[in-house]
């Protein structure tokens, strides 16, 4: 009896599995194809060899679809390392089609491969120069993002320079052609005069005037002035996505709090930090240690209504950067943006939060798969 | 004993036998596991918020007109739904706001409208009045708004009155198509495709009509209200395809839904107002369909009157797209006869025409279940197609 006890306990193993499978969310999948050559007969283990090569391709191409050189970098450095292994990154995988061409000797096979996305995500990040360095040695960051809605908007109407050049030629061609002629005729009672003339005068005027008309527009920017947000949310989902990815994050709270202020009243009125302010935040980060500053913003733009399904939309444009402070000079160490980021929700407060949020996690993860690509520690 | 003794042992190979069975997963999971709970959303309307009243006027007017809650619809579907009964899935009927991160499933089934087609046609002294609704059995992924499986339904009702339908007439009818009893019901149908569904709990391979052309030699055959709108004749075509590919062969087929697709998302309003968008996975096979020609045969003349055979040409394409293998690519024919009396003067050749193309559509899919070599003869013009048709017939199987 002992095996039908154990043939009925991975019988309700096997049901709760295939129940909770739809539970959870369905994993990504990728495409894969690949063909290889084989000598004699098509065997078991050069399906095998395809197989395994397919899924590599499929992985491949997953990470390429992102379209993310940053990411691409990063799978490039732990490449090996995964395919040696791929069966672990790699749930599971689907023959689509099979082409035996047995002149040739080749087989080509085409598979559906389910992707194990957390633990790809996971061995990219693990490989980081960051996650490999040990606590006390990592670099520390901080964020300094600041999240800004229109508050104003000046608008200048257009100033219009014109010039007109106007040139005046005359020329003036006269002919004066004059034929006379006198008769005197005398006779025994009179004398008889004649005097005719003729005259003909000609005169052509050419009068040319011509203008040249120019000159410039002089448009002027608006003049935005920004209401300044709150910044948690963002803080905290930024600084979730850096310290899964290994990174230290230093608390905004450790800055002057007149620095902060300076950094708030520059992008209240500008898209980029005065040069005094930033020199301020450099000699701040120096002062603490910390080599990597990221500044930017998080700019919530008008709301509309997604014409799909009737709900509100906001739209949020991130612009971030990367300062590293290290020795005399600070340079930028990654970019982000400019980029919009959407969110949806039935109010605008929730569709504004949810597109701070999704905007907020995605240039983090940018960022850190920017310095990840950069080997920072 | 001895024979306590044999049955112990024989059991006890049984068991062995259902574990190796089931480690080689030949075991279809219906005979497995529980019956996958399935949450009910209702009554659905596919395609945007905003184009609700411009797509589906007639139903979305009797949908607005009605203050209750849940709707009639809702109700009538629910009444339907009741005492249903499925081995792979079991309905939760007014549970669905209630799922959430610990339930026990996250698939939701919707009744989901996808077309409301009304056309009248002045033929002799008589009007033609055709009104088509077309909906989707359609599963999906509440957690990843995503379309796990779609069976598509039509029906289709054809009136002719001696005076122009008015608009309440039509209205009628509509609702006779959802509530009614006019012979069709398409709630009717839904329920008897929720029936034949075999719902997998990870649908393995996906199949969609994705493109259909529309040569220039079909074009002569077109009535006038489809010759300058390529787009519906196209998704008649394309849905008409998938409807018959699913339910002769008894697989889920990805919505076409060209027109109402963004990207790969399928934006879907449930009838309490709730609205989702929902991803279209990437298919595994495509099918690329062309509309080739139609053709009108006298076949047979007498004094009672004439026979025309009409024909329909529908090229048939399946293919895995990564790779391009084609595992079927053919053009298949059919000719209908249909006698015209001697004395009537006017023919509807469209209604003849359309008739012919989807018993061809019909006839193919269902061949597709046993191919024969006399039926790839007769439709395809060559009896060596039938190894496609069967090289067709064993990725539908996979799909299942």
């Amino acid at each position: 009896m002992q095996i039908i006890k154990t043939a009925i306990t991975i019988f309700v193993i096997v049901g709760v599995a295939l129940s909770t499978a739809t539970a959870d969310a369905a994993p990504p999948s990728a495409k894969g194809i690949v063909t290889v050559n084989y000598s004699g007969k098509l065997s078991a283990s050069a399906k095998q060899d395809a197989m395994q090569k397919a899924k590599i391709n499929a992985l491949d191409r997953y990470i390429n679809d992102f379209d993310d050189q940053p990411k691409e970098r990063n799978y490039s450095l732990v490449r090996n390392q995964i395919i040696a292994s791929i069966d672990s990154y790699v749930l599971s995988a689907l023959v689509l089609s099979e082409q035996v061409d047995e002149k040739a000797h080749s087989y080509t096979l085409t598979i559906r491969a389910d992707i194990n996305d957390g633990k790809l995500e996971n061995a990219m990040k693990d490989s980081s120069a960051m996650a490999n360095t040990a606590n006390g040695e990592k670099s520390l960051i901080i964020f300094v993002f600041v999240a800004r809605q229109q508050k104003s908007v000046q608008s200048f109407d257009d100033k219009k320079y014109k010039r007109a050049d106007i040139q005046h030629g005359v020329t003036v061609n006269e002919n004066v052609n004059r034929d006379t002629t006198e008769s005197e005729k005398v006779g025994k009672s009179k004398v008889v005069t004649g005097d005719s003339g003729k005259a003909t005068y000609n005169a052509e005027h050419d009068a040319t005037v011509s203008a040249t008309t120019g000159g410039s527009i002089v448009k002027r920017a608006d003049l935005v002035e920004w209401d300044i947000a709150q910044t948690a949310d963002i803080n905290t989902v930024t600084a979730g996505v850096m310290t899964n990815a290994g990174y230290d994050v230093v608390d905004t709270d450790n800055l002057e709090p007149a620095l902060m202020q300076a950094i708030r009243k520059d992008y209240s009125g500008s898209n980029d930090l005065s040069p005094a302010t930033t020199q301020s935040l450099i000699a701040a980060a120096k002062s603490l240690d910390i080599p990597y500053i990221a500044v930017g913003t998080l700019d919530v733009g008008v709301r509309d209504i997604d014409p799909a399904n009737g709900r509100i939309r906001v739209y949020v444009k991130v612009n971030e950067r990367v300062l590293t402070a290290r020795g005399r000079l600070f340079k930028t160490a990654a970019a982000v943006g400019p980029v919009d980021f959407q969110g949806e929700g039935p109010s605008e407060d929730i569709a504004r939060t949810d597109a701070l949020k999704t905007a907020a996690r995605a240039a983090a993860e940018q960022l850190m798969n920017s310095l990840n690509a950069k080997g920072v520690q | 004993m001895q024979v306590f003794t044999r049955t112990r042992l024989l059991l006890a190979k049984l068991s062995l036998l259902v574990f190796a069975f089931m480690a080689a997963g030949f075991i279809p999971h219906e005979t497995l596991a529980d019956p996958l709970p399935v949450y009910f959303g209702g009554f659905a309307f596919v395609g945007d918020y905003s184009a609700k009243n411009k797509l589906y006027p007639h139903t979305a007017a009797l949908m607005d007109a009605d203050t209750n809650k849940p709707s009639q619809f809702d109700r009538d579907l629910q009444r339907r739904l009741q005492s249903f009964n499925n081995a792979t899935f079991s309905l939760e009927l007014n549970k669905l706001g209630a799922l959430g991160p610990k339930s026990p499933s996250a698939t939701a089934l919707a009744f989901a409208l996808d077309r409301e087609t009304v056309s009248i046609e002045r033929i002799g002294g008589q009007y033609k009045l055709l009104v088509e609704l077309s909906a989707q059995a359609l599963f999906f992924d509440f957690k990843e708004y995503a379309v796990v499986a779609s069976f598509p339904m039509t029906v289709q009702y054809i009136d002719l009155k001696k005076h122009e339908p008015t608009s309440a007439e039509i209205q009628s009818i509509v609702r006779d198509l959802y509530l009614g009893n006019l012979g069709v019901n398409i709630f009717d149908e839904f329920v008897g495709t929720l029936k034949n569904v075999s719902l997998s709990p990870s649908i393995s391979r996906r199949i969609r009509v994705t493109a259909v052309s529309i040569e220039e030699e079909s074009r002569l055959a077109l009535p006038e209200s489809l010759k300058s709108d390529d787009a519906a004749l196209q998704a008649f075509i394309a849905r008409e395809f998938g409807k018959y590919l699913s339910k002769n062969q008894h697989i889920p087929v990805l919505p076409y839904a060209v027109d109402t697709a963004v990207g790969k998302t399928m934006a879907m309003r449930i009838s309490d107002g709730s609205v989702y968008s929902l991803k279209i996975p990437q298919e595994d096979y495509a099918i690329q369909l062309g509309l080739v020609k139609f053709k009108k045969v006298e076949f047979q003349k007498t004094a009672a009157g004439s026979s025309f055979i009409y024909g329909a040409f529908l090229r048939v394409k399946a293919v895995e797209p990564l790779s391009g293998v084609a595992y079927f690519d053919a053009t298949i024919k059919n000719g209908a006869t249909k006698i015209i009396p001697m004395g009537q003067d006017v023919v509807d050749d469209w209604a003849a025409h359309q008739e012919s193309l989807l018993a061809l559509i019909d006839s193919f899919t269902k061949q597709l279940s046993n191919p024969e070599a006399e039926w790839a003869e007769t439709h395809t013009g060559t009896k060596s197609n039938v190894g496609n048709m069967k090289n067709f017939a064993k990725v539908l199987q996979s799909c299942k």
